[in-house]
């Protein structure tokens, strides 16, 4: 009896999906922008728009290529766009379903209520697991075809932004469970959006300002040492020539003369040297973060370990399609100073600051949380 | 009647919506019982509960307190709901199902398998007249049409027992006659028919057993003919004045006044009623047979009952209980 009826039930979502023009239109407005992807392509040393090809000499074409699909395709359309137009089809899912008439025909079935709330909230997810998965096939296809790049890594967008509008349906849920007003619910779900936005800026700053300061500082520290070696080695030549200078060591005039010229050389230098480690340690002593940034930093993180990580959470498509051998492919093409100044161990831990069982593990447990808050009050709910 | 072999067997059924001053009592302690085979109305003005109450036995409303069966099974239960069907009253199917996969997709949340569902749809379509129009949506039926394909969504897992919650609202006469025939059709194979209707004069046609509602109160409870038994009289018409020595009429009909029945007369055209409250035969031969000795030619002998809206005003229209909640200071 359960596999019938959860069958019907998402066979019902699919019709339901099917029946609404929004769903038709963001799946039009999908293929267009995978369209519009697909305009551009880059070759060796060709990039081209549509059938113009423009020579380049960029090293990183393909990086840049990549960067293009994952910032600013899913970056800014799936994650804003087309997840506001997801919100704005789906908000009505529960207000409708708990609609007098309507959810008495469900509740009056031989299925437990806790499992309708989870159908109706899997139907949701199933409008953007559809869309999404057109979308991403489309750029696959697009990535081979122009770029002749075959990135398998690249599905990994269907679970991640499923995820991501999962925790916002969530709330959406919720607010629709209390008020039954489609229009409410999707207004809060936007205002409470715009607080975790803000939230996880808020930590993300703070976290690379305390990450920027400490490569400063152990930048500053490594100059130091190197000083420190350079000023150590001059002092040994400069003791030695004064060894050599010294009446008595039997050394000739003619050998003394280029002697005290390296003296006079060595000396300088370590002058300048000591003189900039003396810099280097004032401005490593002075470049420490401000006091209110390390106040507010586990504030501001422990709050944000409460409420679901959206851009962190997209943001792991990235370590997919960044990970470190694409790095070291694209840095290998890169002139020398990139390779030698620590780029990628920098890119990576950008990419990475925060673990993925963080991400994920906090995020899913906010959206736990505010599902069994819309279930407790849809299955005690009188209709 | 064993209260196992009962269909619906409820006891003490309370609700209370709202909280504080906005509390309302909607229920306050329903009690009725329904037979196998049975068409059961419940009958009720606007707020007497009757809505909650189905609800309560669908599990869309959550009773504070019930007790008794459905199917033998305590009220709440939701696998019993697999042999029961419903049809709330503003229903709202999904605008974007054809009738017909509208009662696949209820069959299937009923349990019933797809093999069986298919043909029973169709069945179903073709019993309440809607076979033609099956393959259309539901947004392009009228109301009579909605109500018909409602009552065949309550059909589709062959239920023992039928809820249904103004099942004619909006429905044509013919169809509320073809709706009437689906009902005793359903009484003939045996099932159960639980119909909350206004339309009294429908159901005085098909139910066997009613229970009047009024404030969350179960008032009266029976057949027909039992909540009426003591409201029905004879009505004898006869013709006045036919005979120079035939002694006036009311002076008979005081003589008979003895017999602790009422006694009406009232003076017509050419005729007069009179009236003799009694649902016994018996007792109205000896005013046939005075009438007769004094000369007056009768006409016509009727026994009359109320009809159930008659019963159903008289019910609802009694002083009303306490409105008081148990607990709850009044003014």
């Amino acid at each position: 009896m359960i596999a019938t009826q959860t069958r019907a039930l998402l066979i019902d979502a699919y019709r339901d999906l099917n029946s609404r023009k929004l769903f038709w239109i963001i799946l039009i407005l999908n293929v267009l922008v995978v369209a519009g992807f697909a305009a551009l392509g880059v070759k060796a040393n060709r990039i081209t728009i549509f059938t113009w090809e423009i020579p380049h000499d960029i090293p990183v074409a393909m990086f840049v290529y990549k960067w293009i699909f994952s910032f600013v395709v899913v970056g800014q359309w799936l994650t804003w766009m087309a997840t506001i137009l997801a919100l704005i089809s789906t908000a009505s899912i529960f207000p409708d379903f708990l609609a007098g008439g309507a959810v008495d025909l469900y509740l009056c079935k031989p299925i437990s209520r806790v499992r309708l709330f989870l159908t109706k909230y899997l139907t949701g997810l199933l409008f953007v697991a559809l869309q999404v998965t057109v979308f991403t096939t489309g750029s696959f296809f697009v990535l081979g075809w122009r770029a002749r790049v075959w990135e398998p890594g690249l599905f990994i967008a269907i679970p991640v932004v499923v995820l991501f509008f999962s925790y916002l349906f969530s709330i959406c849920v919720l607010f629709g469970v209390w008020t039954r007003s489609t229009l409410a619910s999707f207004f809060l779900t936007l205002v409470v959006w715009g607080l975790i936005f803000g939230l996880n800026a808020a930590d993300r700053f703070l976290q690379q300002a305390d990450e920027i300061y400490a490569d400063n500082a152990a930048r500053a520290q490594q100059r130091i040492s190197e000083i420190d070696k350079t000023i150590a080695q001059a002092q040994v030549r400069l003791d030695r020539a004064a060894a050599a200078t010294r009446p008595g060591t039997g050394t000739s005039l003619t050998a003394k003369v280029p002697a005290t010229q390296q003296v006079v050389a060595d000396a300088g230098m370590l002058r300048r040297m000591q003189f900039d480690r003396a810099r280097l340690a004032r401005t490593a002593d002075q470049d420490r973060p401000p006091q209110w940034v390390k106040t507010a930093q586990p504030i501001i993180f422990g709050i944000n370990t409460a409420v679901p990580k959206t851009q962190d959470t997209v943001g792991l498509l990235d370590r997919v399609l960044f990970d470190d051998a694409a790095l070291k492919a694209t840095l290998s093409a890169m002139p020398e100073d990139y390779r030698t100044h620590g780029w990628r161990e920098h890119i990576q831990r950008m990419l990475n600051v925060r673990s993925i069982p963080w991400i994920i593990g906090s995020s899913v447990a906010f959206e736990a949380l505010l599902l069994a808050l819309a279930a407790r009050r849809f299955c005690r709910g009188d209709y | 009647m064993p209260s196992d072999e009962l269909v619906l067997d409820l006891h003490d059924i309370h609700k209370t919506y709202g909280r504080g001053r906005r509390r309302v009592q909607a229920l306050r302690g329903v009690s009725l019982q329904v037979g196998p085979g049975e068409i059961f109305g419940l009958l009720g003005p606007n707020g007497a509960g009757k809505s909650t109450l189905v609800k309560i036995l669908m599990t869309v409303v959550r009773p504070d307190r019930a007790g008794g069966t459905i199917l033998g099974q305590p009220v709440g239960s939701k696998p019993i709901l697999a042999r029961v069907g419903y049809l709330p009253e503003h229903h709202r199917f999904p605008r974007y199902l054809t009738g017909r996969q509208m009662l696949e997709f209820f069959g299937a949340l009923a349990g019933v398998p797809r093999k069986v569902c298919r043909p029973r749809a169709q069945e179903l379509l073709e019993l309440v007249s809607m076979k033609d129009w099956g393959d259309r949506r539901v947004d392009t039926y009228s109301k009579g049409m909605m109500q018909r394909v409602g009552v065949a969504q309550s059909l589709i897992n062959d239920p023992q027992l039928v809820v249904l919650d103004e099942p004619t609202d909006g429905v044509d006469p013919i169809g509320r006659q073809e709706i009437r025939e689906v009902l005793v059709h359903l009484r003939s194979q045996g099932r159960s028919v639980f119909v909350n209707s206004h339309m009294l004069s429908e159901l005085e046609l098909i139910c066997d057993r009613v229970a009047i509602m009024t404030k969350g109160n179960v008032i009266r409870q029976g057949t027909i003919r039992e909540l009426s038994s003591h409201r029905q009289w004879y009505e004898l018409e006869v013709l006045r004045g036919l005979l120079p020595a035939t002694p006036p009429l009311r002076s008979i009909v005081a003589a008979m006044d003895n017999h602790g029945i009422w006694i009406e007369s009232e003076l017509r055209d050419t005729t007069e009623l009179v009236k003799v409250g009694t649902a016994d035969a018996q007792q109205v031969q000896a005013m046939i047979d005075a009438l007769r000795q004094g000369g007056f030619v009768i006409t016509r002998v009727q026994a009359v009952r109320p009809t159930l809206e008659d019963l159903f005003i008289e019910a609802v229209t009694e002083p009303p209980a306490p409105l008081a909640i148990p607990g709850e200071a009044r003014p």
